[in-house]
């Protein structure tokens, strides 16, 4: 083999490797956007507050969420997305339980510059630990994707709205107790 | 032209109304506290006049130790009284004396000294009374079922220093040992409360004898009951609850009661807890060591709160909450009248020192509220109280300074508030709040319609005097989208001594004034400031109220209040003791002669452009109502010169 010849599959092989190994290293860029909607609960309202967008929901307890969102892929490669990965902080009225897409599938992929509706579940529990006064947030969601079957990586996607909801009163919080729940 | 502009001011003021109103009238029968559904008083009541020490109908307490501090009262007519009285002493219970009451407007004199009400701590539930989770003849509707309360641990009571009380010697530790494993409901029907006055409280008055004849007045011989202390100052008569109940006195649908001279302390909910009451004074009250409130008169009218001196309470030393909402379809800033007068009090080292969710057509005056985390707050934030949302307080000639007491860092921080109740040191000056409140403010309005603060000396609040927001209905579980922005309009704030004290000396506030920019009608005049001109973050001009103050915006986008991030606040939660982004329980730094700038950064951009809206169609439909709402303050701007201020 000529010698030049050599040096220029050399370059090539560096010049894959070297992409290979900063597509590996860069995570999926997604991102959520409207239009959104909500299933599971009977009451729900947006609102701006300052520079926030807020989607106001009806606590019930033990009933899930449903959170719809457009989910898009803006990486050069497809992303499959597989699941939640848990997040470094709970909300403390909602437990994400799964992501599906639009069709129900656990486990599904987004091409590359294309977007999907996504819907999270979130069951409402724990009302019984928090006074009638607070409220908790959920603003995020961690994403466990791959790319081409073998990149894994963890995504944090942050919802197009906070949704909220008020801790409810005793009345509709069947577990609760005054020494279940703080004061307020 | 006329004529169709006027038809638009009328399509306007219509929308408005129909905001405001609809948000007024359309009340939700419940509330947030653990408590049954309250309604309010028909207001045909009256307030009580005070009886004197010789009211011929009387029962008189003691204690054993009664003589001796009579002994050493200083010799005058006072000392002569008390010592006739207590010839005529025939109990050592408070209840079981107002229980003995035969006739309407009996006075129950209180000789010096220290009641704990033994008797009634530790009294053993009837089997009726210890199964009202299951059992009750007349249970609250599941909607309005509010949880349970285990019994509280009479323990409480040990080592107290009541002596030779009649609890001892009458089964006490029999019943506490008892009731320790039981639990039951926190919330009961009114009928429940008639058969079982102790489950929950102390000291009980309950006026109404006949609960199902569909009316709450007070129909029976508790009617204007007295209770006084007769002893020369508040403390010379305490009655120290202990943590026992949930509440020290409870006087529901007790029209014309009248609490007088005496010292209330140590409840998880209430030391004074009047509910559904149309009349009834509250004079020379200590009401202090309480985890929520000191006083809290809930859903009744014809009320005066007088020379109290309330302190180291959680939530708030005195709460007029859902107060009889007069002036709820009233679309003016000028009240029709008051339900409750509160004058001449002291509310300091509390979280707040006056709070009022839904505290509607109340009149504080010659009030001093100071060294709190807040001075005053009112709100529209949290549902379920009857008379949301809030309308038609006024705040006048108080002083309300000092108020940058910090608990969360000091108390909910080190670990002393998730020590058992009883060991937190509340009657030490422990504060644990149970609610976020913006350490550093003077008067707080979260939300509310057609207050007036005026002539009050607001000084030495290091982060705001003032502070005004928007609340949005949905967070009040109101869905309804033309009530999005039925809160904060119509409030005017003026001729108020900003940083300056009574003496003139300059105290400055952190900011003066601190708006979101949101809401109509709002205006800001005539305020001195230690700065020479008030400082404020308002970067539209509200306008002279004369004009009509503020054309509506729905608030500057740079603005946050902080109270959805702080909403989030739980004292028992290590993580949610200080919720991401919210700022509250930062200690503001004591501004200094030459920091009169705003704390606010976000000050200096535009106010917003339009209303936001989120995705789907209940979010467009709230930003249409919020543009509808805009469209019509625009022109009600051009309305003629509003009602002059009351008093103003």
């Amino acid at each position: 083999m000529p010698k030049h010849a050599l040096i220029a599959i050399l370059t090539l092989l560096l010049v894959a490797a070297g992409g290979s190994v900063a597509v590996a290293a860069s995570e999926p860029d997604l991102a959520a956007h409207g239009p959104t909607a909500v299933t599971g609960t009977d009451a729900t309202a947006v609102f701006q507050l300052g520079d926030r967008t807020v989607r106001q929901v009806r606590y019930h307890d033990q009933l899930t969420l449903t959170y719809s969102f457009a989910l898009s892929n803006d990486s050069r490669l497809p992303v499959t997305v597989a699941g939640l990965a848990p997040l470094a902080q709970e909300p403390r009225l909602f437990r994400y339980t799964g992501i599906t897409d639009a069709d129900g599938d656990p486990e599904f992929s987004i091409p590359a510059g294309k977007r999907r509706v996504v819907r999270i579940s979130m069951l409402m529990h724990s009302c019984e630990t928090l006074s009638a006064r607070a409220g908790s947030f959920a603003t995020e969601a961690n994403l466990a994707t791959s790319r081409a079957g073998v990149l894994d990586s963890v995504v944090a996607v942050t919802f197009p709205e906070e949704v909220h909801t008020g801790s409810p009163r005793e009345a509709f919080c069947p577990n609760a107790t005054a020494t279940s729940r703080p004061p307020g | 032209m006329r004529t169709s502009r006027s038809h638009v001011f009328l399509v306007a003021m219509a929308a408005l109304v129909g905001l405001l109103v609809g948000g007024l009238v359309l009340v939700s029968p419940a509330q947030a506290h653990e408590e049954r559904a309250a309604s309010f008083p028909d207001g045909t009541g009256a307030r009580p006049a005070y009886l004197g020490l010789d009211n011929p109908r009387q029962r008189v307490v003691c204690k054993p130790d009664t003589a001796r501090r009579i002994t050493q009262m200083p010799a005058g007519p006072l000392k002569t009284r008390n010592r006739a009285l207590l010839r005529r002493c025939e109990f050592t219970s408070i209840q079981s004396a107002i229980n003995s009451i035969e006739r309407r407007g009996t006075s129950i004199y209180v000789l010096p000294g220290y009641y704990t009400e033994r008797k009634w701590a530790n009294q053993k539930k009837s089997s009726y009374c210890s199964n009202l989770r299951t059992d009750s003849d007349d249970p609250l509707d599941s909607s309005q079922y509010i949880g349970s309360l285990s019994s509280p641990d009479s323990g409480a009571g040990e080592g107290a220093s009541e002596g030779a009380s009649e609890g001892a010697s009458e089964g006490a530790s029999e019943g506490a040992s008892e009731a320790a494993d039981e639990t039951g409901p926190i919330a009961l029907s009114y009928a429940d409360q008639l058969r079982c006055p102790q489950n929950l409280n102390l000291i009980t008055i309950l006026g109404d004898q006949s609960p199902d004849n569909g009316s709450i007045k007070c129909d029976s011989r508790f009617c204007g009951t007295q209770v006084v202390g007769t002893g020369r100052t508040e403390k010379a008569v305490t009655i120290d609850n202990q943590f026992a109940k949930l509440n020290a006195i409870r006087a529901d649908r007790a029209g014309g009661v009248y609490f007088r001279n005496f010292t209330v302390q140590q409840a998880e909910f209430n030391a004074l807890y009047i509910m559904e009451t149309d009349g009834f004074v509250v004079d020379r009250l200590v009401a202090r060591g309480n985890d929520e409130y000191g006083i809290l008169a809930f859903a009744s009218d014809h009320g005066l709160i007088q020379r109290v001196d309330a302190y180291f309470n959680g939530d708030s030393g005195i709460y007029p909450g859902s107060a009889s909402d007069l002036n709820g379809d009233n679309q003016t800033f000028k009240p029709t009248r008051y339900a409750i007068e509160i004058r001449n009090s002291k509310s300091h080292d509390n979280t707040l020192g006056y709070s009022g969710a839904a505290g509607n057509s109340v009149f504080a005056h010659h009030n001093e509220f100071f060294d709190n985390a807040t001075g005053i707050a009112t709100d529209s934030l949290f549902p379920d109280h009857p008379g949301l949302p809030q309308d038609h307080a006024r705040w006048s000639y108080n002083k309300i300074h000092s108020n940058n007491e910090n608990y969360y860092t000091r108390y909910v921080d080190t670990g002393v508030c998730e020590k058992p109740i009883e060991e937190r040191g509340y009657m030490d000056g422990t504060v644990c709040p149970v609610i976020p409140t913006p350490v550093g403010t003077g008067v707080l309005i979260a939300g509310g319609n057609f207050n007036s603060t005026d002539h009050n000396w607001i000084y030495d609040n290091w982060r705001y005097g003032t502070m005004q927001f928007w609340v949005p209905a949905p967070l009040r579980d109101e869905y309804d989208p033309s009530k999005l922005y039925d809160t904060s309009n119509g409030n005017r704030t003026f001729k108020n001594q900003m940083g300056i004290s009574p003496g003139g000396s300059r105290e400055h506030n952190g900011l003066d004034h601190w708006w979101d920019d949101e809401g109509g009608g709002n205006c800001w005049e005539d305020n001195t400031s230690s700065h020479g001109t008030a400082t404020d973050n308002f970067t539209v001009d509200p306008g002279p109220c004369a004009d009509g103050g503020s054309v509506f915006t729905p608030g500057a986008p740079v603005k946050d209040a902080g109270f959805l991030s702080c909403s989030q606040y739980d004292r028992n939660d290590p993580t949610f003791r200080h919720p991401p982004a919210c700022d509250w329980f930062d200690s503001p730094t004591e501004p200094g002669e030459s920091d009169p700038g705003p704390l606010d950064a976000g000050a200096a951009s535009p106010p917003a452009g339009g209303v936001g809206g989120g995705s789907g169609p209940v979010g467009f439909a709230l930003t249409g109502a919020g543009a509808l709402m805009m469209l019509g303050l625009v022109l009600l701007r051009r309305r003629p010169a509003p009602v002059p201020a009351t008093g103003g």
